[in-house]
């Protein structure tokens, strides 16, 4: 089983981890989605947001854009990082089943295709995120 | 008045200005704005305003949302936005409406200034630091992090053991700042830097005729972080005499200043620091055994910098981005062979001498990246010299890699699990690793 969580506001990907709120964990067995449900925090310091994922027990995270810090602290704890990704929380998990992240649908405007020097704005892989 | 001269003036400004529809999808950004966000124009205009301005706000309590709402302004509200390279910045916005021809709303605009530097260099100042300045992604400092706010809440005194330059301070101001003491004075004293004498008198104060030249009451470091918290660095080179004074104080919470004989009651949480052991001390009899027990209430021990190498690219980074902030340079990073030299070095001043490798490089990098020449020479003799010129820049990049691995399997005792859990990698990853760097347990014998 994999475990991921997505940052959401209002039914989307939250536009921004270090301020996002609500999570939706899922669990996905086989590539199909055994269970989703929604934590939500009170505390809003960066740390808070990295242990909170770490003791969820996601194995990534499916946010918008990411500051740095909090990029350290959530890697720090081996979260993969799935950043810049836009849309619909349900058309991005099934994105994230079916390996489409990737497509000019989910990314984020902002971000430099390309990459940066310190990696933040890095492209997401191929392949499924989730299972 | 034409569009074009509208763009002429806007882009004139140094204040980030944009404008958005009903939709609150951007219709005009201006070059101010490109600059402060880090978002080129074309990119901008059409895209919803929260995905590129990314605000503290955006979601929930959005300042142009609540104008268009009530159609009153929003004035230099502060907020917190990330710009597309994911740098925090301080932002002051102000909102106003936007109307048509008919007096109906046809949207908003939002024009904001970028506080960064004056927050920078606030924090320089006022050198009021918090959890987030301290930049890690290492195991070890993270399992600080993870108990900083427990201990910060606790109010316990602590004791932060760690070499010089490892960041001791830095830790102490976090506590500060992390506890329901933040409000109130964070006061640093180095045992190290007075004599006994003086340094009784700077804790504690004195009255008028304490001594020559006492002409008036003084209030010591104690009296000013009342209510707050005592950093005492280098503690362990306190004398006996004033070992003493400190343990009634910390036993008693009250003191005496010099000269007076009625105590003056101390609520002022204790953070003491040493490059020493302690422990060392107290079994060779120069520490009073009570006192650490005192101090030791609760430990953090600060790894030094060669212990936790996998920081360094990302202090590096820090350091540049802060110092061309400060400077208002442009210098773009660093070579891998650079990197490389830094990855071998020992770094006996930690972290603070990294940042003056940084600075001093600054000064002999007049643009593009810092390269191994701007380094200062014992960090890249010649022995490297020979060694990177041999391997060229590509190769250099797994050497820093395979003395990185290195590094990390010897403070593991060459255990590939505990190796691969302080990495945040998987062991098979590390194995991975091991067999393309060519590392193996042949390596381990030429130790």
């Amino acid at each position: 089983m994999s475990r991921t969580a997505i940052a959401a506001w209002q039914g989307f990907v939250a536009t921004t981890l270090d301020f996002a709120r609500t999570f939706f964990l899922v669990d996905v067995v086989h590539g199909q989605v055994k269970a989703k449900r929604e934590i939500r925090l009170t505390n809003a310091s960066l740390q808070a947001i990295a242990h909170t994922l770490e003791i969820a027990g996601a194995q990534a995270v499916v946010c918008g854009a990411i500051s740095a810090p909090l990029w350290n602290a959530v890697e720090a704890r081996g979260i993969r990082i799935i950043p810049f990704v836009h849309g619909d929380v349900n058309e991005v998990i099934q994105g994230c089943l079916e390996g489409t992240l990737r497509e000019e649908r989910f990314h984020m405007a902002g971000c430099r295709p390309g990459g940066h020097g310190s990696g933040r704005c890095r492209r997401r892989k191929s392949g499924p995120c989730c299972g | 008045m034409p569009d074009e001269i509208q763009t002429i003036i806007l882009d004139s400004i140094t204040e980030g200005v944009f404008t958005v529809d009903k939709s609150f999808r951007i219709t005009s950004f201006n070059n101010a704005a490109e600059k402060i966000t880090g978002t080129p124009r074309a990119r901008a205009i059409g895209m919803p305003c929260r995905e590129i301005l990314r605000a503290s706000i955006c979601e929930g309590r959005c300042a142009l949302h609540q104008t268009m709402r009530s159609g009153k302004p929003v004035l230099g509200k502060n907020v917190v936005i990330l710009d597309a390279a994911g740098t925090r910045r301080s932002i002051s916005i102000t909102t106003a409406i936007l109307r048509g021809c008919e007096g109906e709303i046809v949207g908003g605009v939002e024009t904001f200034r970028d506080l960064t530097m004056i927050d920078t260099l606030r924090k320089e100042i006022e050198r009021e630091y918090s959890f987030e300045d301290i930049i890690s992604r290492s195991h070890r400092m993270r399992t600080l992090f993870d108990i900083l706010p427990d201990v910060a809440r606790s109010g316990s005194t602590v004791l932060l053991e760690g070499e010089s330059g490892t960041g001791k301070e830095l830790f102490a101001r976090a506590l500060h700042s992390l506890s329901p003491r933040k409000r109130k004075p964070f006061v640093a004293v180095n045992c190290a830097a007075l004599p006994d004498t003086l340094l009784e008198s700077e804790l504690f104060g004195h009255t008028a005729g304490a001594f020559t030249d006492a002409r008036k009451d003084t209030p010591g470091r104690f009296a000013r972080a009342e209510g707050g918290t005592l950093f005492l660095d280098e503690i362990g080179d306190i004398s006996p005499a004033l070992q003493v004074r400190l343990l009634r104080v910390l036993q008693e919470r009250s003191y005496e200043p010099l000269g007076s004989v009625a105590p003056v009651s101390a609520d002022v949480r204790i953070v003491a620091a040493t490059n020493k052991s302690l422990e060392g001390l107290v079994r060779a009899g120069t520490f009073r055994e009570d006192l650490y027990y005192r101090i030791n209430v609760v430990c953090l021990s600060l790894p030094p910098l060669r212990d936790r190498m996998e920081n360094i690219p990302l202090l590096v980074e820090h350091f540049i981005a802060k110092l061309n902030r400060i400077q208002d340079r442009d210098i773009a990073g660093m070579t891998d062979e650079a990197l490389t030299c830094l990855m071998e070095y020992r770094f006996p001043g930690n972290v603070r001498e990294l940042e003056n490798i940084i600075e001093r490089a600054f000064i002999l990098c007049r643009g593009g990246e810092i390269d191994r020449h701007h380094l200062p020479a014992p960090l890249c003799g010649d022995k490297q010299e020979h060694h990177l010129t041999e391997q060229g820049s590509h190769r250099s990049f797994s050497h820093m890699e395979a003395s990185f691995v290195i590094n990390a399997l010897r403070r593991n005792n060459w255990s590939r699990s505990r190796t691969a859990m302080e990495l945040g990698i998987h062991k098979t990853t590390l194995f991975r690793k091991m067999k393309a760097l060519g590392i193996s347990e042949e390596s381990r014998s030429g130790e």
